[in-house]
């Protein structure tokens, strides 16, 4: 018995040291294969030869599993063929994982989706297009590789067995390599960085702000401690797994496709727009947009159909330019200039500044952003930070990509977003249905260029116990996120295109979604955006702006703005907007906002000259005015007069009259009733309307006179009012914004009453947002210290058409 | 009186060419009883007032537009699901039209298949309200390589939803998505009349045409279009919203579902009273016209 006892140990143990020789031959039969470098037998020089293991759609590979509680790393890639790859396409594939025991019981199983596409490299300084992973005996490209960590589960884990699983019908075949942490003794960890390569240290090192060479011992040593070992499977080559053979390339000069800044010049064709900021004091430009062909011998044959759009100072310039057949234009007194193409060019541009001499632009880039392609089931998981459990606030932007020359799908596959505690408990769930449009300025640069919506944005107020966002949706769609502490100031500027939409997104910070997240990043290129056109006459005509007194003693000014309106789109505008009524007899229609039958129009006189002037107004035959008006500006009441047409005598010389109660679309004066200012700060009493956000503006106007210069920081702070928490939301309420402005432009406004100008600065808008239930607010306004003779409006912006024109008194 | 007596001769001049047209291609082909493609147009007018698209409806009858656009010949089956008539017309034409039984106003199209067409799809909204612009548009489509019309046939205010430059759905608007599916390229050309007395600027009293590219965003095809018709034609042509700011079709359904979904090739054309007469009455202005609404975008 003691015998047979001894006999069986012996046995046990002769084979543990067989399995365990088998496996280490194997792990050194896969080092020496990875370690093998292209010599004197090698056919690709600088390239290494490497091996994966083929996987089977039925038949299980299986790997021996380290203990619970383990991790492994799985390195996969498909193939696509060629042609397929090279047109940007992406293979899909599922890797099955399965643990089981010792007896073949399944402990855990698990599902993970992979899509890739075939990641093209090219030299740093230009150059054909490489391959850094590839095959020499079968048609067919390697897929950029994806890893996946997985968690060994239970108790006495035997094996992991793998298999492919709904393989995308351009996948041709799936290969995997597995890695087990190494575990070292701590002692051997100084050791074995002395006996790593510099090859390998700065391999390991890769993802650190360092170079290896400059690490801490303690940041050596945990490099050394996260080394991975491979593993090979099981069984009998040819019978129980297939090898693969594939080669790498090893050169540090040759850089992903995606990642290589775009080169000079801007992309534009059919869908997207090329559009640029010129450097101030920028006389003329010229531009040129080449073709971008896949044969150059074509391009002489290729003319290109452009059109340029010039801006300055937030106007649009009146005149279109077409490019000449050449592809070449030039504008002149623009600040932004935006090129359209009728096929894919690059935009290159030359500055003419003062002086007879050309100046090479600027290296106008796009400026790119990292957003991840969404999957159906496998999350992009963003952790949540707080400060000192503090809300924090998550802002997510979701862009359809597509193809070139294929149309924006009219509704997206819906984004589903997950907050998880630390415990990874599901707090709650909800759905998204994002409404998307074509962007004219963005798009997913590559080869083919794809095109991108504009963002659909979400915007969460995150209390202290949400520490993860899991986000899940098609795979046309991609996410970025922001996010940003809930008390932290909104810091803006103008630009001069009185935009700053591209400002107020460097006031959130980009959040990087957790390690499986960078597999499926795409960098997008964001074109620069010109303002919405002629934006002031857009908000004019199509917002009503209500107008806010401060708290306290009220004095406002009446401030003549010259503008075009359009009174019959606006008619709560008819009693503030006056048109010139010119010398002679004149049948004029008077117009009331609402349904009143009678109106009491006022004239309007502007007296340019120096001394008093003879005026004389009829209406109907009965005399209105009849005598001498001093210089400067003023109203002349007229009494009540019916709606409809009456008959107009005016008789003014030099004297420039206006009327109100027109219904025109006509250039005419705007009166504005802008507040004093004084020192320091005042308050503005303001009611939210309704649950939506609703946007302000705050407008400063100083005396045109003024030898201070007012530029500097308007601060906006919302007192007394407590956003909600959650989400989503259109638009959050911030609870301060300071908001550098800007010289608006050198119109002059002249004040009713006296002599004075004033000129306005560029107006600055903010939001309530739909986190602020209706009510009374106050909002308190800080102007720069050399704005207190200056005047100040605060307005709200409500859309639509209106008939009642409101001033809000406290 | 010129206009008129001009007016009058062109539809002469139109019946005669459709009837000629009809005889030539002999029987089988879908006819109207005055004959040509403006006269299926006229008669296809809709009596029975209008019957909206539902959003759940306008699936099947994409996929039929886009089955007519293919050549699918399991396109006159789809139709007639539909109930709709799918006939050969004139000038190797196809029509797709409303049955005598079935009159709803959900409009009527006509495709042309043979020969290399361009990828045009002219559409007349206000076919009765816009005076002349219905027959206007399929004297263009007969004498010029369009590849497809669309007319209304229901009166534009009979109903709250029956102005179809208005309507998130309608047969026009289907037909419009499945046409820039197939042609993402393609000009889609929309034709409009408006009063001039009833302008509120200077340059819109002033204007025979206004074309606009239904946004304020500009687009190569409008600017073209404008471009062309300034040299083909008489009286200002306007450019929206540049040289006007009224009538740039702002508000239309189908502009702003093109502009959303990435379709820059929508024109929106207002025409004045009497250019539009003009150009109904006179071929040789309509040859202007229709050389630009071949190659001027």
């Amino acid at each position: 018995m003691i015998r047979r006892l001894v006999f069986l140990a012996v046995l046990a143990v002769a084979s543990a040291a067989l399995l365990a020789g088998l496996q280490l031959g194997r792990s050194l039969l896969e080092t020496w294969e990875d370690a093998r470098r292209g010599g004197a037998g090698s056919l690709l020089g600088r390239e290494q030869r490497r091996i994966a293991y083929h996987l089977d759609t039925e038949q299980w590979t299986e790997f021996p599993s380290p203990p619970a509680g383990h991790t492994l790393r799985l390195v996969s890639h498909g193939d696509l063929p060629p042609s397929f790859a090279r047109a940007g396409g992406r293979g899909a594939y599922d890797l099955q994982v399965r643990f089981l025991d010792r007896g073949g019981s399944v402990l855990a199983e698990r599902r993970i989706h992979i899509e890739s596409p075939v990641r093209f490299y090219r030299p740093r300084g230009g150059g054909e297009r490489r391959l850094l992973r590839f095959y020499q005996d079968r048609d067919a490209l390697p897929t950029e590789t994806r890893e996946s960590l997985v968690l060994v589960p239970g108790s006495q884990p035997w094996s992991m067995q793998v298999r492919a699983g709904d393989v995308s019908p351009e996948m041709r075949d799936v290969h995997l390599r597995v890695y087990a942490r190494e575990i070292v003794n701590p002692g051997r960890l100084d050791y074995l960085w002395q006996r790593l390569t510099q090859a390998e240290r700065t391999q390991l090192a890769a993802d650190l702000v360092f170079p290896a060479e400059l690490l801490k011992i303690s940041e050596q040593r945990n490099l050394v401690r996260n080394r991975w070992r491979p593993l090979g499977p099981r069984g009998v080559e040819g019978r129980d797994f297939r090898l693969t053979v594939f080669y790498t390339l090893e050169n540090s000069e040759l850089v992903a496709e995606r990642d290589i800044p775009a080169s000079p010049g801007l992309y534009a064709d059919r869908g997207v727009r090329a559009a640029f900021r010129l450097p101030a004091g920028t006389d003329a430009v010229g531009i040129r947009a080449v073709p971008l062909v896949a044969d150059p011998a074509q391009s002489s044959a290729r003319t290109v159909r452009g059109l340029l759009r010039a801006w300055q100072d937030g106007r649009l310039l009146p005149v279109l330019q077409p490019l000449d057949s050449a592809g070449r234009g030039r504008v002149s007194g623009a600040s932004l200039v935006e090129v359209l193409s009728d096929r894919p060019v690059r935009v290159q541009v030359d500055l003419r500044q003062p002086g007879p001499e050309t100046v090479p632009a600027p290296d106008f880039r796009p400026v790119t952003l990292a957003a991840y392609r969404l999957h159906p089931r496998e999350p992009v998981i963003y952790p949540v930070h707080h400060v000192a459990a503090e809300p924090t606030l998550l802002r997510l932007d979701v862009r359809a990509v597509r193809p070139a020359g294929t149309l924006l799908p009219a509704t997206v596959p819906p984004v589903q977003v997950r907050l998880l505690d630390a415990n990874d408990a599901v707090l709650e769930t909800m759905q998204l249905q994002p409404g998307l449009e074509h962007s004219l300025y963005d798009h997913l640069p590559g080869q083919p260029v794809a095109m991108l919506s504009e963002a659909a944005r979400y915007h969460w107020r995150l209390p202290a116990d949400v520490r993860r966002v899991e986000v899940t949706g098609g795979p046309s769609l991609l996410v970025a996120a922001y996010n940003r502490p809930a008390g932290l100031a909104r810091v803006a500027g103008m630009d001069a295109g009185g935009d700053d939409d591209a400002i107020r997104s460097r006031t959130w910070f980009v959040l990087r979604p957790g390690h499986d997240g960078e597999a499926r990043r795409e960098l997008l290129a964001l074109g620069d955006r010109p303002p919405r056109l002629d934006r002031r006459r857009d908000l004019e005509s199509r917002y009503l702006w209500e107008d806010f007194a401060p708290r306290g003693e009220s004095l406002t000014r009446g401030l003549l703005e010259a503008r075009i309106l359009d009174t019959a789109r606006r008619p709560q505008t008819l009693p503030v907007f006056f048109v010139r009524v010119p010398d002679g007899v004149h049948r004029l229609r008077l117009d009331a906002p609402g349904s009143a039958g009678v109106v009491r129009p006022q004239l309007l006189f502007r007296n340019p000259a120096r001394r008093a002037q003879p005026v004389r107004v009829r209406v109907n035959g009965r005399p209105v005015f009849d005598g001498r008006l001093p210089p400067g500006q003023g109203l002349l009441p007229m009494g009540s007069l019916p709606v409809g047409p009456h008959r107009f005598e005016v008789e003014a010389g030099g004297v420039a009259v206006y009327l109100n109660h027109r219904r025109v679309q006509d250039e005419g004066l705007l009166i504005r009733s802008p507040e004093r200012m004084g020192a320091g700060t005042r308050r503005f009493p303001v009611h939210k309307m309704a649950a939506a956000a609703e946007s302000f503006s705050v407008r400063l106007y100083r005396p045109a006179d003024a030898e201070v210069n007012t530029e500097g920081v308007v601060r906006v702070r919302l007192v007394g009012a407590a956003p909600a928490a959650g989400g989503p939301f259109d638009a959050l309420t911030l609870p301060e914004h300071r908001i550098h402005v800007a010289t608006g432009d050198d119109r002059r406004y002249p004040v009713l009453g006296t002599r004075k100008t004033y000129t306005g600065l560029e107006p600055v808008y903010f939001r309530l947002g739909d986190d602020l239930p209706a009510g009374h607010y106050e909002l308190e306004i800080g102007w720069p210290e050399g704005a207190r003779d200056g005047l100040v409006l605060v307005s709200r912006l409500l859309p639509g058409d209106y008939d009642v024109i409101r001033v809000l008194r406290p | 009186m010129m206009d008129v007596r001009n007016d009058r001769q062109g539809r002469l001049a139109a019946a005669c060419l459709g009837l000629l047209l009809m005889l030539l291609a002999g029987p089988g082909v879908g006819r109207a009883a005055d004959g040509g493609l403006a006269a299926h147009v006229a008669a296809a007018w809709s009596r029975d007032g209008y019957r909206p698209l539902t959003a759940a409806a306008s699936k099947p009858v994409e996929d039929l537009f886009a089955a007519i656009l293919a050549g699918a010949p399991s396109a006159a089956g789809m139709a007639d699901r539909l109930d709709m008539e799918l006939v050969p017309a004139a000038g190797g034409l196809q029509l797709l039209r409303e049955p005598v039984s079935a009159r709803y106003g959900r409009g009527v199209y006509a495709f042309r298949q043979d020969g290399d067409p361009l990828p045009v799809l002219l559409q007349a909204p206000h076919a009765r309200s816009d005076r002349h612009t219905g027959a206007l548009s399929a004297l263009l489509m007969e004498a010029h390589a369009l590849r497809a019309l669309a007319v209304n046939t229901a009166p534009r205010r009979i109903s709250p939803d029956s102005d179809l430059a208005h309507q998130a759905e309608s047969w026009m608007m289907a037909l419009t998505r499945a046409f820039a599916r197939a042609y993402p390229d393609a000009a889609i050309i929309q034709l409009h009349g408006f009063a001039v007395a009833k302008r509120s600027t200077p340059a819109g009293r002033d204007a025979a045409y206004i074309v606009s590219p239904g946004h304020l965003d500009d687009s190569l095809t409008a600017t073209g279009f404008a471009q062309c018709l300034r040299a083909g034609v008489d009286g200002p042509v306007r450019l929206y919203p540049h040289d006007v700011t009224e009538l740039g079709g702002t508000t239309n359904s189908m502009a702003r579902w093109l502009r959303g979904a990435g379709h820059m090739g929508f024109v929106h054309v207002e025409i004045a009273d009497g250019p539009r007469a003009a150009l109904r009455a006179g071929a040789a202005a309509r040859r202007e016209f229709g050389a630009c609404l071949e190659h001027g975008w």
